[in-house]
């Protein structure tokens, strides 16, 4: 390990004679730049495009189901503190019950992170199961807080259930961006 | 459960909890959002403001190309009903302008009881230069004949029917030079003759003549008819508007405005039946 962690000098960069980035660094900030502007254009489109879309009185909230995914797939401990920071932005852009959906999100990335890593395969239809089952957790989690907070009724579950349903169809169209950044530095990545 | 959850995830979830609770705290106690809010949505203003704008871009490129002849369906359909709104407008004024009218003919009935009036409206102008003259909409069927005179809702002199049909009749106007109508100036009571100033240089004018060599003449004097077989009396003709000696020097002559509006005019009424005093 301390090997792997060794600078390999003559192969990285300097920033002014100060900071000395290895490959693998770069590579690191990299990823995790490009997924932060993919969450941002991602929320972006979701309050400008995604909040206008109603069917059968559900709108499909996608923002959730980016980090669930982000963070599925970089694991419990990465994907935790990403689902933490993004989580915390996402709260504090306006939404309702942004510190429900905080908790609930950095909750289910470590926890079903967890369980996926030690009980199931890696590829496409596990993580899938896992996202769709994260996001019914956070979604439903919000929607009961709400309804003990009297900010909506327990008989708006249809519209609930129908905006679930609708944000659970970008996880497939998300998985392929997801997957392209999560290479760079592919030696980390276990994912098919 | 260690294998499960490493430190990194511990920290996530406890800070996690923690930030939750202070930004669940921080909204409801305070009056407005948070600071961290507010830094937040400033940050993502300018995003939301460029993606909107490209949203609205894009639908109007969608509207353009998908939707171009429903557009120029409802365009058509809106331009009928402005066609329709305009020409509900217009009628309006009509009646606006006819109510006026009427109203002012009530009270010249008040003030000549024994005029009977048919009231025309006119159809045509005459476009020659040196004739001024006009078709209205009624004739012998409403009692009109040749030689009986036209005024407006105010008494003012406009003409002389010169001609008549059934349901026609030309009204030849006091501007034309072929009509002479003797005249008085109301205030001083000297008498002269009125006939259209065209030949003379003053066109849609009228010019006054054969007033005595020392009558005083002032601006805006007003000019009536004196009262013949033709013209009842008092029926105003114009204003002074400018005054001199005429060609032999022995006597004066007056420029004058006519009363009439003949540029605006529609409705005009025939003098069927007049006392003559």
């Amino acid at each position: 390990m301390k090997r792997f962690l060794r600078n390999d000098t003559g192969e990285g960069t300097t920033l002014a004679g100060k900071l000395y980035l290895t490959p693998r660094q770069r590579s690191a900030i990299l990823k995790w730049l490009l997924y932060s502007l993919s969450f941002l254009l991602i929320l972006v489109l979701q309050d400008v495009i995604f909040s206008q879309v109603k069917l059968f009185g559900g709108t499909p909230c996608v923002t959730p189901m980016f980090i669930l995914l982000v963070g599925l797939l970089e694991g419990p401990n990465r994907g935790g503190i990403f689902a933490l920071c993004a989580g915390s932005f996402y709260a504090m852009s306006g939404v309702s019950m942004g510190s429900a959906s905080l908790l609930l999100l950095t909750a289910t990335v470590v926890l079903l992170g967890a369980v996926r890593m030690a009980y199931l395969r890696p590829g496409f239809w596990p993580l899938m199961a896992c996202c769709v089952l994260g996001l019914f957790i956070h979604d439903g989690g919000v929607f009961l807080l709400g309804a003990f907070l009297k900010l909506t009724t327990l008989n708006r579950w249809g519209s609930f259930f129908v905006g679930w349903l609708l944000a659970c169809l970008s996880a497939p169209a998300f998985y392929p961006l997801v997957k392209v950044i999560g290479r760079i530095g592919a030696e980390t990545w276990k994912e098919e | 459960m260690k294998r499960f959850l490493r430190k990194g995830a511990r920290i996530a979830l406890a800070l996690a909890v923690v930030l939750a609770i202070v930004l669940a705290l921080s909204g409801a106690l305070g009056k407005s959002s948070p600071v961290t809010n507010r830094i937040v949505q400033t940050v993502l203003a300018p995003f939301r403001s460029g993606a909107a704008a490209l949203t609205r871009q894009a639908q109007q490129i969608y509207s353009y190309l998908f939707q171009y002849e429903a557009l120029q369906a409802e365009n058509e359909e809106l331009k009928a009903k402005i066609a329709s709104m305009e020409d509900d407008a217009r009628t309006a004024d009509a009646y606006q302008r006819e109510n006026q009218r009427l109203r002012e003919l009530l009270e010249l009935t008040r003030e000549h009881e024994d005029y009977d009036l048919v009231s025309s409206y006119i159809i045509t102008w005459d476009s020659n230069n040196w004739k001024s003259a006009f078709t209205i909409n009624k004739g012998t069927n409403s009692g009109i004949q040749e030689g009986m005179v036209a005024i407006t809702a105010r008494g003012e002199a406009v003409g002389l029917v010169t001609a008549a049909g059934a349901n026609w009749a030309t009204v030849t106007t006091v501007l034309d030079s072929s009509l002479e109508i003797s005249a008085l100036i109301a205030s001083s009571g000297y008498a002269g003759m009125v006939q259209g100033a065209y030949v003379t240089g003053s066109e849609g004018m009228l010019r006054m003549d054969y007033l005595p060599s020392d009558a005083v003449i002032r601006n805006n004097d007003q000019v009536v008819t004196a009262g013949s077989t033709v013209y009842p009396r008092d029926l105003i003709l114009g204003y002074v508007a400018d005054a001199g000696f005429d060609e032999t020097g022995v006597a004066k002559y007056a420029i004058l405005t006519p009363a009439a509006d003949f540029q605006n005019m529609e409705q005009v009424f025939i003098l069927t039946n007049y006392v003559n005093e």
